[in-house]
């Protein structure tokens, strides 16, 4: 899906969710600012660096959680951590890894391999592994799709908490009632432009319903 | 580089080795493969070739390239399955590192198939294949194989042909290896010291070299988008 | 419309009249070999096809590094013009050969080392068209083309070697200090590889031409639709 003439702006602190049917370009925004996919024109800067002239150092102020879990199904809980605890150069890896897996309750799991994990499991290990090197940014590709409700809880507590630690989060959703409850400011994107920006306090379900293009409004 | 690149590299290996100390499939498939392709060699030439220990050489490269195809295929599978790749490309880490890591990984896992298939072959075509000089040949050609199959295997799954694709770029770029691989095989088996095998041991470490340091260049192109 | 846009009417009419005289050079002005007959002849055709085999590839490989540096669209069309200008040379020259090998050693296929190599080039380039047409998005495409076509280049000097070191005990086709030849042969065979050299750029120009024409195309109907 390509994308034109999208600016958007992070704030630390903020929740900004991204709203739109299929197809509206959100995953392909979520994967240019996480620096999977290079924009033809246009450029991605995190707290003032260029994202293509000094990636490494970008790399490390980003969080992404993407549609797949990226954890590595026949490693366990805490080896794929500890993995990304290493690349991320994090010190006191183990201890920092234990704590996050006691903090979504996986502590009793830790030496499962992912694979035998439920799906609302392997997305909240997703998500800690995306907030365990604290990012600056926190980037967030439908994370609540298909969770039951504690493991939907425990994200939208990872979100709060890292929003409030002063990280800049974007999630995408295309349920509407979702992104009223967690975001902060909240933009309409379709076929790949933005339609409309609001802050959160500012709309009520009704109007944002009514803003929202199209019949594909999921219930 | 700095330390913690080789830091990072480590870890790296360490997964690919545990990922595949935990299921031993994609080491087992290779193996057997690396057997079967032994053992149709040995029976397509057995009526035809007085000197079966001749063909040995070539028939153990030919068994190493085609099982090296498929642990590359298996490797890169795994780490597309559940977007592992883009996991370590969203990490703060350096393209030819995770390079490095790969292809260590996956010549480590080819040197352990070559390992086994000496013995086998030794037996299978009737010569000694067991000698200490060809520890460095098979060396030599499992980095040379994973130098090459590692960043070709990263680029055929988002091919319209996928896994098909590899052996076809990959064979045919491998023949400079291949051929100072089986000249340097066959002297070692028959007697000779590495040194008089010299040439072909440099051939194969000029392209492990050559190729190395051009496919570790050309990741990142493979990897992002 | 540029001059680039145009058809490149001036090149083809020189192309053309150059072909001719080569033709003419080849099996007219230039003597019959003594020990070989007129099948020698081929070699006018045979040598400036090889020598422009290279070119094309060195093309590829030249514009290939542009594009990964620049991502300029123009620059992966004239890699992949290259190569498939240089598959072409490559097949005729291993045709031309066979041919040859017929005549001179009756067999139509030998593993002289220059026949070798542009098979393995030939195959090696076969496998970066096959990756052309394998991968939907232009950009991909475009890239992973690149890498291939980088690392197949960088493979060529090694498969040189290689193939050079394997076959030593063979009889080289020509001396390896120089070309003894009568003067009217060679003559014959400059001529031709000036007409080979103008061929080579006209199918490299009318490529380039077609894939920009076909991208308008694309980028029309995509605005229409």
């Amino acid at each position: 899906m390509a994308l034109s003439g999208v600016d958007l702006r992070l704030a630390r602190g903020q929740v900004y969710v991204l709203l739109g049917p299929n197809g509206a370009g959100k995953t392909t925004l979520i994967r240019i600012l996480a620096m999977l996919e290079q924009p033809s024109a246009g450029h991605v800067r995190i707290a003032g660096i260029d994202a293509r002239r000094r990636p490494i150092e970008v790399r490390r102020l980003i969080g992404a959680v993407l549609h797949q879990s990226l954890l590595y199904g026949d490693l366990t809980a805490e080896e794929n951590l500890l993995l990304y605890a290493r690349l991320y150069d994090l010190d006191d890896a183990r201890k920092r890894v234990r704590e996050t897996l006691d903090g979504i309750g996986l502590g009793h799991r830790a030496t499962d391999p992912v694979r035998t994990l439920s799906r609302g499991m392997r997305q909240c290990l997703s998500v800690a592994r995306a907030v365990l090197h604290t990012p600056h940014v926190l980037l967030l590709d439908e994370p609540y799709s298909g969770l039951d409700c504690r493991s939907a809880l425990y994200v939208s507590r990872t979100i709060e908490r890292a929003a409030r630690g002063g990280c800049a989060v974007l999630l995408t959703t295309h349920e509407l009632d979702r992104g009223l409850q967690v975001g902060d400011r909240l933009g309409i994107l379709s076929g790949g432009r933005m339609l409309a920006e609001m802050w959160a306090r500012e709309v009520s379900p009704a109007a944002l319903r009514r803003l929202y293009p199209g019949a594909l409004v999921d219930a | 580089m700095s330390m913690d690149v080789w830091r990072k590299a480590w870890a790296l290996v360490g997964k690919d080795l545990a990922l595949e100390w935990r299921t031993r499939e994609s080491f087992l498939v290779m193996l057997l493969f690396g057997a079967i392709v032994g053992a149709v060699l040995g029976i397509a030439f057995e009526l035809r070739v007085d000197g079966a220990g001749d063909v040995a050489p070539g028939a153990l490269w030919v068994a190493l390239a085609f099982s090296g195809v498929l642990g590359l295929g298996r490797s890169m599978a795994r780490e597309q399955e559940d977007g592992c790749l883009e996991g370590l490309m969203l990490a703060p880490v350096d393209g030819s590192c995770v390079y490095l890591a790969k292809a260590a990984a996956n010549a480590l896992s080819m040197l352990g198939v070559g390992l086994v298939l000496l013995p086998l072959f030794s037996v299978l075509f009737g010569v000694n294949l067991l000698r200490p000089g060809l520890l460095v040949v098979l060396l030599l050609g499992a980095a040379g194989l994973s130098g090459v199959g590692t960043l070709l295997s990263t680029m055929v799954p988002h091919t319209r042909a996928r896994e098909a694709l590899l052996p076809v770029l990959l064979l045919p770029a491998v023949v400079p290896l291949v051929i100072g691989a089986v000249r340097a095989t066959a002297g070692v088996a028959s007697g000779q010291s590495l040194s008089a095998v010299a040439a072909w041991l440099r051939l194969m470490a000029a392209f492990d070299l050559v190729l190395g340091a051009a496919a570790c260049l050309l990741y990142a192109c493979v990897t992002e988008g | 419309m540029t001059w680039r846009d145009r058809e490149p009417v001036a090149l083809i009419g020189l192309s053309a009249l150059t072909m001719e005289l080569a033709i003419a050079a080849a099996l007219i002005y230039a003597p019959t070999e003594r020990v070989m007959g007129p099948v020698q002849r081929i070699l006018y055709f045979h040598v400036p096809a090889a020598a422009m085999a290279f070119v094309a590839f060195g093309v590829t490989f030249g514009a290939s590094v542009v594009y990964l540096a620049t991502s300029h669209p123009v620059s992966d069309a004239v890699a992949c013009a290259a190569a498939e200008v240089g598959e072409l040379l490559a097949a005729l020259v291993l045709l031309t050969g066979m041919l040859w090998a017929r005549a001179a050693w009756n067999t139509w296929w030998t593993w002289d080392p220059r026949l070798t190599t542009m098979l393995v080039l030939w195959l090696i380039y076969a496998g970066y068209l096959l990756v052309r047409r394998s991968v939907e998005d232009e950009a991909r495409r475009a890239r992973y083309a690149a890498v291939v076509g980088i690392l197949g280049f960088a493979d060529v000097p090694i498969v040189v070697m290689s193939i050079r070191w394997w076959r030593t005990i063979h009889p080289a086709v020509f001396d390896e200090k120089g070309v003894h030849m009568e003067p009217r042969m060679l003559v014959a065979l400059l001529v031709s590889l000036v007409a080979f050299a103008l061929l080579f750029v006209l199918l490299l120009v009318v490529r380039v031409r077609l894939s920009k024409l076909r991208d308008e195309v694309e980028s029309l109907r995509r605005s229409v639709l």
